[in-house]
């Protein structure tokens, strides 16, 4: 028997509330989203696909937030905040916070919140982002303890602002196992911008704006959003071509035939500032001349990554596979975020950015290798979209042409590819990162670091290690900018992965609707609450 | 022989064809491979497939396994899917009745057309109109009901923007019916049932394409059987003999004509039953209506062993069943129906 | 000689509909044999001569028919596909046509349990969808990878199996008549073995019936094909040409005003089909209507 009355009783408050402030500038019409992607679980400890992440923004709350636009963070749920000695971290709760069900939220939730989320320890979920957590222990009912095992952490904001942080209400989520998305919405177990009035899976989401809600991003601008989730990208199309939907979210669905289509019925491209690493990733064992192959040569091996950066013409990739939605990569680190520095653009190519055919083939000649190099490249045609088959397809051609490779293309289901770039039996592939807060040590640290390295490829340099121990501990930034700069020109000399383009969320907006481009910014959070008529 | 004994040999028939069933779609399943093996073939490695298998005791005799099969089929249950652990008796039910709501309405729909067409046709046996209807009714039956429904799709919801493009109901009514009482899935009760006049028109409307596309398919071949039916009883000796002493009037008509006819399109919709599922699969992946169909189409796409083999047996159950009311029903209403080897 | 002079006759005395059909299907044949010397391009080529083909172009001097999403020339795919289709249906109707009229004759001859047990195999025959069938057997044959011969086997062998019991029934029905007269009862009385009668004399006068059904099985071998091809599984772009594939990507391409990548296997599609059923509705026709004119 479900238990419609808080639901019921929300729905009535809101209904009373919205004809009291009469037309007020919120528009009745509820902002209506057409999406290609579809959702798992809403419950925080049991996933960290983007698609669902994107929900739980928008209802649960982290400790700490941004404000769309900005890239400072701010406390959401946190009072005050600092570090009390080199491993502890205080953060000082507001007072009076409480779920849109009337249970409070303090800290015995955020502590509980933390605790689930380790010791369920989905395989699915974010339990790996809070490695470098010890533990976190409630002071008072509203003072937390964060005992860290990194001096100085400075990417802890940024990890407290993403979906490993959000709290949950220890009176609805069972300790120990994950909650049903329909029992969460019953229970409106909610603190965040909106509560889920109404959940279908695979169909869609139905938000309303929290009337309890008195955080960091203020009142949402709109009346009520309703997200709809397409199993077939043609339908979710067709919805857009009649109109039904305000905001058809393009993101690894939408190809450039049908971006046009929108486009030329009456819908506006926007898009996010780039902040998800799309690269050409090589495994130092099987790539040619790699440390298993017969002929293993690290040198020669060198010379054949080099000659990828030189060949390799990046705005072709971002012109037409991508249409003009991502911009060129000159690092792992996307240039949008703090931290990122250009080391590439000077040593390959034509010095501009462009590719540059004789130096491509003077490295390797130099080097004593000659003709079209063998080289497999493996990607996942079922995970990334159109968009990236097309990159992928056309990254081949490339190589091909320049004569200097010999490229096959290996297309493998998603959960095959993961399974055998994690156990080493690529030579190279294609890879899109999405990152989980969009702190720089974010793209270093899981990427890069040996001991965590998800780019897999068996590079190890120990020198480059201690560095980005040593950026996550500086907290001074100027200073940390700089060893970030050791680490990237490090990088681009020894090139584990070839960055090609920072890729992006986007959207295609119907006329009178604003507030997505605000919305698109660099915390990669879609905020709801801006979007209004 | 007698309606009674009749009815109660073709239960024990269709019973006995239950369990045949079961026991051949079992067999057949485990001839293509294990459940492990099928699913996480190319995803996983070898060892690890042998791993699994092994820990999900599929290595034991086929006869325990069939017969720990069958214990759990007649306790109701499917056992649980092979990627995800869930209930499959829980998702067949869930997709179970947009998938019979979609039915219902298509044979509402190809009855209602078929009937006084195939009279027409019928009565006008030999002339060009009833000639070139047959024709179209031959084109309309070739043509594979998954063009048809791409067809429909295209021409009338983006060139004449008549018909919503996909699902069973819009978002909003969703929501509405939610949060009222009768929730059995079943929009179309649902909607009748709390007075949502609203809703039952949204559900109309946007089942309103893939019932047609359907519909009209099956009512070619409905049509066809119409005519003959028709057509031999107009042409047989003892109706002309009826008409000459009472009058070509309504009495006769409906008792002589419309009798006979009725009990052969009931027929028809037992051996027709295969051809609407089919459409339906069609259908539901155009059109997005989440059935039994689409379930079936995701199961084998992600090669969900358990799954498939799940639907698969409540797809035999609901065909079994359906010839088991129209040889029932036609039975009740002509005694010619009545033998049980055809 | 004798072979074409008599399927001349039949052509000159059938009925407009079934000149169609015949003529449809002599079309399809003919693009089945001579289709890959025919088809200017390969199922999945992409480039000619270095330069890459232009992806989605309407029909033009080039590409007659267009080029798709992917690149691949529609003309070539749409004649190409011919070559799975007719696979098909060779392995289907052999193999249905094998096993349902054996059964049928052994059920007519031997009566008694063999006729029960036979019958109601063939009921449970029945109950299965092919389309079903063929995407159950798609699970088992390739697991994994799709593939030419995994797709067509999958829609061969469910279509057999789905046609059986109506060839079973039709041949059963003959069968009993043939054996319940004159000359095959003489062979009985006089001790002939049993399965000399069967295969000499009952079996090929039980099977004039079939021609029918062996349209219809023909026409729905070619639908379960695509349409376990329209669905995504069977044989995918890159192993082969096959229409119900083309087709499911076409309706995306449909949306943004592009026709021809639908419009061409549909009617190649629609050929086929509609050819095997105007033959197999206008044949009992038209043989009616001669008995009935000579009498």
């Amino acid at each position: 028997m479900k238990s419609i009355r808080p639901v019921a009783a929300i729905s009535i408050a809101l209904v009373g509330a919205l004809s009291l402030a009469g037309c007020a500038g919120v528009n009745q019409e509820p902002i209506s989203i057409g999406v290609g992607t579809y959702f798992t679980t809403i419950d925080p400890a049991g996933s960290w696909n983007i698609s669902d992440q994107e929900i739980m923004h928008q209802v649960y709350t982290p400790i700490f937030n941004s404000l769309p636009g900005d890239v400072e963070l701010q406390g959401e749920i946190a009072e005050s905040w600092e570090f009390e000695s080199e491993k502890v971290f205080v953060v000082k709760l507001k007072d009076g916070l409480t779920f849109a069900n009337g249970n409070q939220l303090d800290s015995s939730d955020v502590v509980f919140s933390f605790d689930r989320l380790r010791g369920i320890a989905s395989p699915a979920g974010p339990v790996g982002l809070i490695s470098n957590i010890e533990s976190v222990v409630a002071r008072d009912n509203l003072t937390l303890e964060y005992n860290l095992k990194v001096v100085n952490d400075q990417s802890l904001m940024a990890l407290l602002s993403s979906v490993a942080s959000l709290v949950v209400d220890e009176e609805v989520f069972p300790a120990g196992e994950l909650l049903a998305n329909q029992a969460i919405v019953d229970a409106q177990a909610f603190s965040g911008q909106y509560v889920i009035n109404s959940i279908k899976q695979d169909e869609f989401v139905s938000y309303v704006p929290n009337p309890g809600y008195k955080g960091l991003l203020g009142t949402a601008k709109n009346s009520g959003v309703v997200m709809r989730y397409f199993a077939d990208i043609s339908n979710l199309v067709l919805e857009g071509k009649n109109g039904n939907l305000d905001v058809v979210m393009g993101w690894r669905s939408l190809d450039s035939q049908a971006t046009t289509e929108l486009q030329q019925g009456g819908y506006t491209l926007v898009k996010g500032v780039g902040v998800e690493p799309n690269f050409l990733a090589l495994d130092f064992r099987n790539m040619p001349f790699g440390t298993e192959t017969r002929d293993a040569d690290p040198a020669k091996a060198l010379a054949v990554r080099q000659a990828l950066a030189h060949v390799i013409d990046k705005r072709s990739f971002a012109d037409n596979a991508h249409f003009g939605t991502a911009s060129i990569a000159t690092s792992i680190v996307p240039t949008a975020i703090p931290g990122s520095y250009d080391a590439m653009t000077a040593l390959y190519g034509d010095g501009q950015g462009g590719p540059s055919l004789d130096r491509a083939e003077e490295a390797l000649a130099s080097a004593g290798i000659t003709g079209p190099l063998d080289l497999e490249i493996a990607y996942s045609p079922d995970r990334y979209g159109a968009s990236v088959i097309e990159q992928v397809i056309d990254l081949a051609d490339q190589l091909n042409e320049s004569g200097l490779f010999s490229v096959s293309l290996k297309a493998m289901e998603w959960s095959a590819f993961r399974e055998a770039r994690t156990n080493g039996q690529l030579a190279s592939w294609h890879q899109t990162w999405g990152p989980d807060y969009t702190e720089v040590d974010n793209y270093v640290t899981p990427l890069i670091r040996s001991d965590l390295n998800f780019i897999r490829g068996a590079y190890v340099n120990t020198e480059v290690d201690a560095l980005i121990y040593a950026q996550l501990s500086e907290p001074d930034f100027a200073k940390r900018s700089e060893i970030l700069k050791q680490i990237q020109e490090q990088l681009a000399l020894d090139l584990p992965a070839i960055p090609m383009l920072s890729t992006d969320r986007f959207a295609l907006v119907k006329s009178g609707i604003s507030g997505v481009a605000e919305t698109f910014d660099v915390s990669y959070k879609f905020r709801l609450g801006k979007i209004s008529r | 022989m007698s309606l009674l004994r009749y009815a109660i040999l073709r239960l024990i028939s269709g019973a006995l064809l239950i369990v045949a069933s079961a026991t051949a779609i079992f067999l057949l399943m485990r001839l293509l491979g294990n459940p492990i093996a099928i699913a996480l073939a190319g995803r996983v490695s070898e060892e690890e497939i042998a791993l699994r298998t092994e820990a999900a005791g599929l290595n034991r005799p086929l006869q325990v396994q069939f017969f720990e099969y069958i214990g759990k089929l007649l306790g109701g249950s499917l056992g649980q899917t092979t990627l995800s652990s869930q209930d499959v008796e829980l998702l067949l039910w869930e997709a179970l009745p947009a998938s019979l709501e979609f039915g219902f309405l298509v044979l509402l729909f190809a009855a209602v057309i078929s009937t006084p067409i195939g009279f027409y046709a019928a009565h006008n046996a030999g002339r060009l109109r009833s000639e070139s209807l047959r024709v179209s009714a031959i084109v309309l039956y070739a043509t594979p009901i998954f063009l048809f429904a791409v067809l429909l799709k295209i021409v009338f919801t983006v060139w004449i923007p008549l018909f919503p493009v996909a699902g069973r109901l819009s978002v909003n009514s969703q929501i509405a019916l939610q949060t009222q009482s009768p929730n059995t899935g079943f929009i179309f009760f649902d909607a009748l049932a709390s007075g949502n006049w609203l809703a039952v028109a949204d559900y109309l409307i946007h089942m309103a394409l893939p019932v047609v596309a359907v519909g009209l398919v099956l009512s070619a071949s409905l049509i066809r059987a119409v005519r003959v039916t028709v057509l031999e009883q107009l042409t047989s000796d003892w109706y002309l003999e009826t008409r000459n002493k009472f009058g070509d009037n309504r009495q006769t008509a409906t008792t002589h004509l419309f009798r006979p006819a009725l009990a052969t399109i009931i027929t028809s919709f037992g051996t027709q039953a295969i051809v609407v599922l089919t459409g339906m699969v069609f259908a539901e992946k155009v059109f997005e209506i989440r059935g039994l169909g689409y379930l079936l189409t995701e199961a084998v796409l992600s090669r969900d062993y358990n799954l498939v083999q799940g639907i698969v047996v409540a797809i035999a159950l609901i065909v079994i069943a359906i010839n088991l009311v129209t040889d029932l029903i036609a039975a009740a209403i002509d005694p010619r129906f009545r033998k049980l080897v055809r | 000689m004798r072979l074409f002079s008599n399927l001349l006759n039949k052509f000159k005395m059938a009925s407009l509909p079934l000149r169609s059909g015949y003529l449809m299907i002599g079309l399809v044949f003919l693009v089945y044999v001579f289709g890959p010397y025919l088809a200017p391009f390969d199922f999945d080529q992409i480039r000619d001569d270095g330069t890459k083909f232009q992806t989605l172009a309407p029909p033009n001097a080039a590409h007659l028919f267009g080029t798709s999403n992917l690149g691949f020339d529609v003309l070539s795919r749409t004649i190409l596909g011919f070559q799975p289709a007719v696979a098909v249906i060779v392995i289907s109707v052999p193999l249905g046509v094998v096993i349902g009229s054996i059964a049928g004759v052994l059920a007519a001859f031997f009566r008694g349990w063999v006729d029960r047990i036979l019958n109601f195999l063939a009921d449970l025959l029945f109950v299965f969808p092919a389309l079903v069938l063929s995407m159950v057997v798609s699970l088992g044959i390739y697991a994994g990878q799709t593939g030419f011969v995994s797709g067509v086997m999958a829609a061969a062998i469910s279509t057999a199996i789905a046609f059986i019991p109506k060839y079973f029934r039709a041949v059963r029905v003959e069968a009993s008549q043939v054996i319940g007269s004159g000359y095959v009862q003489i062979s009985i009385a006089s001790g002939v073995s049993s399965w000399r009668i069967l295969a000499q004399q009952v079996l090929p006068n039980s099977i004039r019936v079939l021609p029918i059904l062996i349209s219809k099985n023909a026409a729905d071998a070619v639908l379960v094909l695509a349409g376990l091809g329209f669905l995504g599984l069977g044989i995918t772009p890159d192993t082969g040409a096959e229409w119900g594939y083309d087709l499911s990507l076409a309706v995306g391409d449909l949306l943004v005003g592009a026709w021809w990548t639908a419009f061409f296997p549909s009617l190649a599609l629609l050929l086929l089909v509609l050819g095997f059923s105007l033959i197999a509705e206008w044949s009992a026709e038209d043989s009616l209507r001669r008995k009935r004119e000579s009498l």
